[in-house]
């Protein structure tokens, strides 16, 4: 099938009071309809900003460069004006973030912030918006959805105030939706809710979901395809079973020894839970990032050896879908 | 029902308002019945005696509240020792032009404020941010008696286009009710923009203050994200938001703004209750001064009580909750 988003070497620069600092590194991968990509990292890893570039979200001011190509179907959309992409945005790529608590405008009712979405794109007439709004708020399950259009957001819980930013997103039919942590405000019992709401919602319309979690748990069971990514750079890159069952990378198989394990019999069998693994160390900051030679996970890798700390590691293709960088590949 | 308990509680305050004001004046230093007979070329302590039974001076000082406070029900604010004139028809000639000044003032530097601090929140640290601060500073530390007499003075003798003293023009009181409403108006402009020129410093301020916060809000992203254009963005999605602080702040500022038109009045000889009230204090003039007092703390009440209703409207968070 043919690509539906296609990132191509995309590069992003700061400038900060510590001098021009590159905050993304030659992203690179694809997105077919309906496919669910996920994206996996530490907090500062790049996800959210990877995420922001696509839909261009980025304060100006703080942009120093952008380079690389970003094609939704045949459109670059780094060329294109602003107002030929705002006609996208919202439309055609749509985005839910991470704090549903504080996304919706407090002072505007449910009602209309979304039938704002639907006057904006869709040539419809008032009565028509409110109707397809109840229509939305039923599809992402809000209860009595015809009561909610006069509700105002400091009235409906968190998960509720999500499914109202989902309904928003997909309000238009989205060909690409980005979600980026949709649940970390939430508690578990509502993620999982929502996790599902979105699969429907990926087979329902075939919008293609990147999925932007620190969570390797939740990509597991949602992603088709997974990219890993460090301090700004993508590090591995595979089909789902491929990053879950085959990690190359360091850094990725730390992040899958992270994800918290049930031994149910051993549990029955009164041994105690395995203790919760974790990475030592933080990311780097930015700004010590650009001054770095070597590879950006050196400092925390227990596999580290001389090459690391002078060569920045290319990214090695490893078969036909799973790419990773790092120098023990090499050998 | 919520608004009746707060009527009731603006009446108590007011009651209160009255009560410590008339104790207030029983402190001042000298004699009223003094006062009065002073006026008058002086008197005998016979005369000053008759003019203490007369105006209830020789009661003691609680009975004297009551009895003021049933008449400030009747609204019989007593007669003026100094107009020999009641003293709420006194009020009802001056509290027009005073409140159309004030009113002015409010409108000028909400209108002219609020879009400059927007526009410099836009761009926080841009030229325009930077004067907006600048014309702020300036604004707020000008005395307003004193930008009052540098208007009074350049328009009286460099450029006179704009009338620098009074109401209107004596010689248009035949004239057509357009014609003087346009006097009016031409005569309100240096007293106007005197009055709001401290106001619209700090509501420049505050928009711009309180624009700068929602802009990096978390709703302002999802509007934009939306597709929403720049514009709709800031000037819906944001102002809505960044409106709130500045309805309290416009409220809370009416007593100010009354106490401001004291000296916007006397300066440009507005004939408004803030002239009435300097000279009714000059003359000693008690029931005068407290019947101006009451007026303006009842105004300074319902103007909270109606900014307060603003930001009910304007913000369904509060209005749920009461």
């Amino acid at each position: 099938m043919a690509d539906l988003l296609k990132i191509e070497n995309l590069e992003l620069k700061f400038n900060t009071r510590h001098g021009i600092v590159k905050v993304l590194d030659n992203i690179s991968f694809t997105l077919k309809p309906g496919e669910i990509f996920g994206v996996a990292g530490e907090s500062g890893s790049g996800k959210s900003m990877t995420a922001m570039a696509l839909m261009r979200l980025i304060d100006k001011k703080l942009i120093h460069s952008i380079q690389g190509k970003i094609f939704f179907r045949d459109t670059n959309l780094l060329e294109l004006p602003e107002k030929e992409f705002r006609k996208l945005r919202g439309n055609k790529i749509a985005m839910i973030f991470q704090e549903p608590m504080t996304s919706l405008n407090p002072v505007f009712s449910i009602g209309f912030q979304i039938t704002e979405t639907l006057l904006l794109h869709q040539n419809l007439k008032p009565k028509e918006a409110d109707e397809k709004a109840i229509d939305l708020l039923a599809r992402v399950g809000l209860p009595d959805p015809k009561k909610r259009l006069k509700n105002y957001p400091h009235e409906l819980s968190g998960g509720q105030r999500q499914r109202v930013m989902i309904a928003m997103a997909i309000s238009c039919r989205p060909d690409v939706l980005i979600a980026d942590e949709p649940t970390t405000a939430l508690d578990t019992t509502v993620q999982a809710q929502i996790f599902d709401l979105l699969l429907d919602i990926q087979q329902e319309l075939n919008t293609a979901i990147i999925l932007i979690t620190h969570d390797m748990g939740v990509l597991a069971q949602m992603a088709d395809e997974i990219a890993v990514m460090y301090a700004g750079r993508i590090v591995e890159q595979g089909l789902r079973d491929q990053i879950l069952d085959t990690p190359e990378h360091p850094y990725t198989q730390s992040l899958i020894a992270c994800i918290p394990k049930v031994d149910v019999r051993a549990e029955a069998a009164g041994k105690p839970p395995a203790d919760l693994s974790e990475i030592a160390g933080v990311v780097p900051p930015l700004a010590e990032l650009s001054t770095l030679k070597g590879c950006s996970f050196a400092g925390r890798c227990p596999k580290v050896f001389d090459t690391c700390s002078t060569l920045k590691p290319p990214h090695f293709r490893l078969n036909k879908t799973q790419t990773a960088a790092c120098h023990l590949l090499e050998k | 029902m919520n608004i009746l308990r707060r009527v009731f509680s603006g009446l108590l305050l007011i009651i209160g308002v009255i009560a410590l004001n008339f104790f207030l004046l029983q402190l001042a230093p000298g004699d009223t019945a003094e006062a009065i007979a002073g006026s008058m070329g002086g008197a005998s302590e016979e005369l000053l005696a008759e003019i203490r039974q007369t105006y209830g001076l020789d009661k003691p000082v609680l009975s004297q509240l009551f009895i003021y406070l049933g008449d400030v029900i009747t609204f019989d604010l007593g007669t003026s020792y100094f107009y020999n004139q009641p003293v709420s028809s006194l009020i009802a000639q001056r509290i027009g032009p005073t409140i159309l000044l004030v009113l002015s003032a409010i409108f000028l530097s909400l209108c002219i404020g609020v879009p400059l601090g927007v526009m410099a929140a836009e761009k926080p640290s841009g030229g325009l941010s930077y004067s907006v601060t600048l014309l702020a500073l300036v604004g707020y530390a000008t005395p307003v008696f004193w930008s009052g007499l540098m208007f009074v003075i350049f328009f009286a003798s460099v450029i006179p286009i704009f009338p620098v003293q009074g109401f209107e023009d004596i010689s248009l009181r035949k004239a057509s009710f357009f014609v003087r409403s346009l006097d009016v108006l031409h005569h309100l402009i240096l007293p106007a923009i005197t009055l709001a020129i401290i106001y619209l410093a700090q509501y420049s301020r505050m928009a711009r203050a309180s624009m700068i916060e929602t802009l990096s809000s978390d709703y302002i992203r999802t509007a934009r994200a939306k597709g929403l254009s720049e514009l709709t963005v800031v000037y819906k999605h944001g102002l809505r938001n960044a409106v709130l602080p500045i309805i309290t702040l416009a409220g809370l500022q009416f007593g100010n703004l009354l106490s401001g038109a004291i000296l916007v009045e006397t300066v440009f000889n507005w004939p408004g209750l803030g002239r009435l009230i300097f000279d009714a204090i000059l003359a000693r003039d008690y029931p005068t001064i407290l019947g101006v007092l009451i007026i303006s703390s009842v105004m300074v009440i319902v103007a909270n009580m109606l900014s307060d209703m603003g930001y009910r409207l304007a913000d369904p968070r509060i209005l749920k909750q009461g």
